[in-house]
């Protein structure tokens, strides 16, 4: 008990690293609004292509499917230019909480009335965003208040990365549990595909994509238990970001590849006591 | 703040995330391992706010697909178009414009109708398929005709969905169709 509660009220854990996260995240949400406007008339257009239905269950259900079930085109706009004022407004360090669940709300109603064009990275933006709320880097006026704030905010880092781990293991657990990526040959099959291979991927030998099927499994399996020991990092996180980078330029899966590439930033230096236990230990 | 309500404090915040990621956990487990009482409530709680996927190319997709369509003008049918592989192509040359979202769009819309179109085997259809699945595809197709080729007026056109892969090749073949 004691211990969580120095882990829940001590310092706010990984300032820098949350820094970083969170230029990233608004730096890819500015992407993601220029990709928007980029393909504006086949996405939210009055004759866009995608196929959406009003989903009214109750209040709760249609403040995420807002923009969904009350589409406009100037609705869409105005969420679109919102989420790029927010995003910059994060970027300026001038974020707050409330400004960060409004962006939050913004990208989710987006994200569900794009339902049909998703990808897994998508919907862990979604969870990014939520947490993100509960982050601050800022010291409050009240000693109370700061205590609440920091209880949250080492929270929220907990359970971003909790949510990263849980990912990556039950994306291995798929895996286990079926045949093309146990034979090994899930990787081959896959870059047979053109919509995800290009010349290079479809040229790879058989028997390195089976190395390369396996050796996924392994990383995915691996990473939520080593991603804690400091020495395995460095070999998770580069495999990681080549396996990520080959998704999105060589599979075209490119915002997911970006989005899992972003996640990592928080692992960077999960312990900071470590640091000041060593600077302590040499001094 | 003192000790007490810090430790109270602690543990309701526990206990949240326990059951947050309990629901996650169970939402996203694959099916045959579920209780149906918690799939319920973790359903209930997680769609569609914290809904996530992660069963990641599983299976491995093994087929490629292709979406050929032809619309009339004047009398004649313009030629067969791959409007999915032509989406393909234009995603390839460019990674950051965002055509990730139509290659999905269409690609979906493709499997989810040749997975409603599995138990038959290669044929023409001369009337229009009434299966969800179908509507959603056509009106992307139809859609995209138009903002493509930029046409105002009402279109007849044709469909032509194949599947390529180890289990052997399908091909179906709508004809008459009509679009606003």
């Amino acid at each position: 008990m004691e211990h969580l509660v120095t882990y829940l009220f001590g310092d706010k854990k990984q300032t820098r690293e949350i820094g970083w996260f969170r230029n990233a995240l608004y730096i890819f949400l500015l992407y993601k609004v220029f990709a928007y406007l980029y393909q504006f008339d086949i996405l939210f257009s009055e004759t866009r292509i995608i196929y959406t239905k009003i989903k009214y269950i109750n209040v709760i259900f249609d403040m995420v499917f807002f923009l969904n079930n009350h589409y406009r085109v100037w609705l869409a706009i105005a969420f679109i230019m919102l989420v790029a004022i927010l995003a910059m407004i994060g970027l300026t360090k001038r974020s707050n909480f409330f400004t960060n669940i409004f962006l939050w709300w913004l990208v989710v109603n987006i994200t569900n009335f794009l339902y049909p064009t998703l990808t897994a990275g998508d919907f862990l933006l979604n969870q990014l965003l939520l947490f993100n709320c509960f982050l601050s880097l800022k010291k409050s006026s009240s000693a109370s208040l700061h205590d609440f704030k920091t209880a949250l905010h080492n929270t929220a880092l907990i359970a971003i990365k909790l949510q990263i781990c849980l990912a990556y293991f039950l994306s291995a657990y798929y895996k286990i549990t079926d045949d093309s990526w146990t034979n090994g040959s899930a990787l081959y099959t896959i870059f047979q595909i053109p919509e995800f291979s290009n010349a290079f991927l479809a040229a790879i030998p058989s028997a390195v994509c089976q190395m390369l099927t396996y050796f996924t499994i392994a990383y995915q399996l691996s990473f939520p238990v080593l991603v804690w020991f400091r020495p395995f990092k460095i070999w998770l996180f580069s495999f990681g970001v080549l396996q990520h980078l080959l998704i999105a330029l060589g599979m075209g899966l490119f915002q997911f590849g970006v989005i899992m590439i972003i996640c990592y930033i928080l692992f960077l230096k999960y312990d900071d006591r470590y640091e000041k236990e060593n600077k302590i230990f040499n001094n | 703040m003192n000790n007490t309500f810090k430790r109270l404090l602690a543990c309701a915040i526990t206990f949240v995330l326990c059951f947050h990621f309990m629901l996650v956990f169970e939402y996203c487990f694959p099916q045959s391992d579920k209780a149906s009482r918690l799939e319920r409530i973790s359903h209930l709680y997680i769609y569609p706010v914290f809904q996530q996927n992660w069963g990641l190319f599983v299976p491995a997709p093994s087929t490629e697909r292709k979406l050929f369509i032809r619309y009339k003008m004047g009398s004649n049918f313009t030629p067969w178009e791959d409007i999915l592989s032509n989406e393909i192509v234009a995603h390839k040359k460019n990674r950051l414009l965002g055509n990730e979202a139509r290659v999905l769009l269409l690609s979906n819309s493709l499997i989810y109708e040749l997975i409603a179109l599995d138990s038959v085997k290669s044929c023409v259809f001369t009337t229009v398929q009434q299966n969800k699945e179908f509507k959603v595809l056509q009106f992307e197709t139809q859609r995209y005709l138009k903002l493509q080729h930029r046409l105002t007026s009402v279109i007849n056109y044709e469909v032509l969905l194949v599947s390529k892969g180890k289990e052997g090749n399908k091909a179906y073949y709508m004809k008459d169709l009509t679009g606003n």
